[in-house]
């Protein structure tokens, strides 16, 4: 099914949608979660919440490229669950929960700022990206939104697993340059 | 700032951007596997091919009849000749010309060189002078067997059981100007010099052991 059907079926809050969103994407986005979590269960989990989230986002949302749109949302909530996994392990640790605690203050839960900001920083690496050639753009992309291994993104990018290694290396060192440029402090 | 503000900063990434990559990601994949099942089946079929010329080469092997019927009519009266070296081969496959192809017998008409090519076609109605003059015609009741090997050469020396000489022809089994010794013991041996046909039923490296052959003189 195409996807303006599928966002269709959303708008109409027709339930077939998640289920035409799992047969077409399901793969697409279980990979996306496991390559951050490493885990099947907590996978599925993080799909799920994926389909979830979409139901509640559309309406108001209509996305134009929904695997995007998808992927990001999968992205988020994995990266979420790595989070609250590994604060879960952290629990023994006095310093942990006082690290914690200490970090709430720092951000004084200021959630908007907070996005606001990765925002604004995303809008500046995007910018970065768009001057950078197209290998490097892929590299960089499957690398670190997709978190594809180095060795596969060196594979689909036509280039060797060192070759990668380097321009991702040159790559950070750039990108930090641009944002200190830019007036982001790193 | 910390990586996790950059990890989520990724997240605003264009759109486009990502869907490129992820194009990329997915064809590449593709490719490589449709790479990678053309290159089993290559292998495939390199392992069926070899197998099956290895079991070929052993069929072969397997019907010579080198060691079992192949006597010469010198053998026979005089029974010197040396049997072929343990290391000849015999190929079964090799077709000797046509009768009417070979060189012509009739060694009054002329006794220039000739070149002879194997791939000439029989033809019973090209002239006869049009072969080579031989000092020594095959009867023929004499015609060549099927399993018979021929090669050109020009007689370098004569020796006690044949001839020197190198090879003139172009043939399956030896290259141009290779220097080969022929074990003979007919009646007529070739002179220094002249040009022979030899019909042979085993050889080796540096050695033919003739059956029969034709002379042409100089």
């Amino acid at each position: 099914m195409r996807d303006e059907k599928i966002v269709d079926l959303y708008w109409e809050r027709n339930e077939q949608a998640i289920k035409h969103t799992d047969e077409k994407y399901g793969k697409y986005l279980t990979r996306i979660a496991f390559n951050i979590l490493a885990d099947t269960e907590d996978s599925k989990e993080s799909v799920n919440d994926t389909y979830l989230a979409a139901w509640n986002s559309m309406p108001p949302q209509r996305p134009t490229a929904l695997s995007a749109y998808l992927g990001k949302i999968t992205r988020q909530i994995s990266i979420d669950i790595f989070r609250k996994r590994n604060r879960e392990k952290r629990k023994g640790s006095e310093y942990a929960v006082s690290y914690d605690e200490i970090s709430e203050v720092l951000s004084a839960g200021d959630m908007t700022e907070e996005q606001v900001q990765a925002r604004l920083l995303g809008e500046a690496i995007n910018r970065f990206l768009k001057e950078q050639p197209k290998e490097v753009r892929n590299l960089f992309i499957g690398r670190y939104y997709f978190l594809d291994p180095l060795k596969e993104a060196a594979r689909y990018c036509g280039m060797s697993e060192g070759k990668a290694k380097s321009i991702l290396y040159r790559t950070r060192i750039l990108l930090k340059e641009y944002l200190q440029k830019e007036g982001f402090e790193i | 700032m910390n990586a996790e503000k950059l990890h989520d900063a990724l997240n605003y990434l264009d759109d486009g951007m990502i869907l490129e990559t992820d194009r990329l990601r997915h064809k590449k994949k593709k490719t490589v596997i449709f790479r990678r099942i053309i290159s089993v089946a290559a292998c495939i079929c390199i392992v069926a091919t070899a197998s099956f010329g290895i079991e070929h080469i052993r069929n072969l092997r397997d019907n010579s009849p080198l060691e079992e019927n192949i006597e010469t009519p010198d053998q026979d009266e005089e029974g010197d000749i040396p049997p072929a070296p343990e290391n000849s081969r015999y190929e079964d496959e090799y077709t000797p010309p046509a009768d009417d192809s070979a060189p012509s017998v009739d060694g009054e008409k002329d006794e220039t060189s000739v070149s002879y090519e194997e791939s000439a076609p029989a033809d019973e109605s090209a002239p006869e002078d049009e072969g080579p003059p031989l000092e020594e015609a095959p009867p023929s009741e004499e015609a060549p067997e099927d399993k018979e090997h021929q090669i050109v050469l020009t007689v370098t020396e004569i020796t006690e059981n044949g001839f020197k000489g190198y090879i003139t022809d172009r043939n399956d089994i030896y290259d141009p100007n290779t220097d080969v010794t022929v074990v003979y013991k007919g009646e007529k041996l070739p002179e220094t010099g002249d040009t022979v046909y030899v019909y042979f039923f085993g050889y080796d490296k540096t050695t033919v052991y003739a059956k029969r052959i034709f002379i042409v003189k100089e």
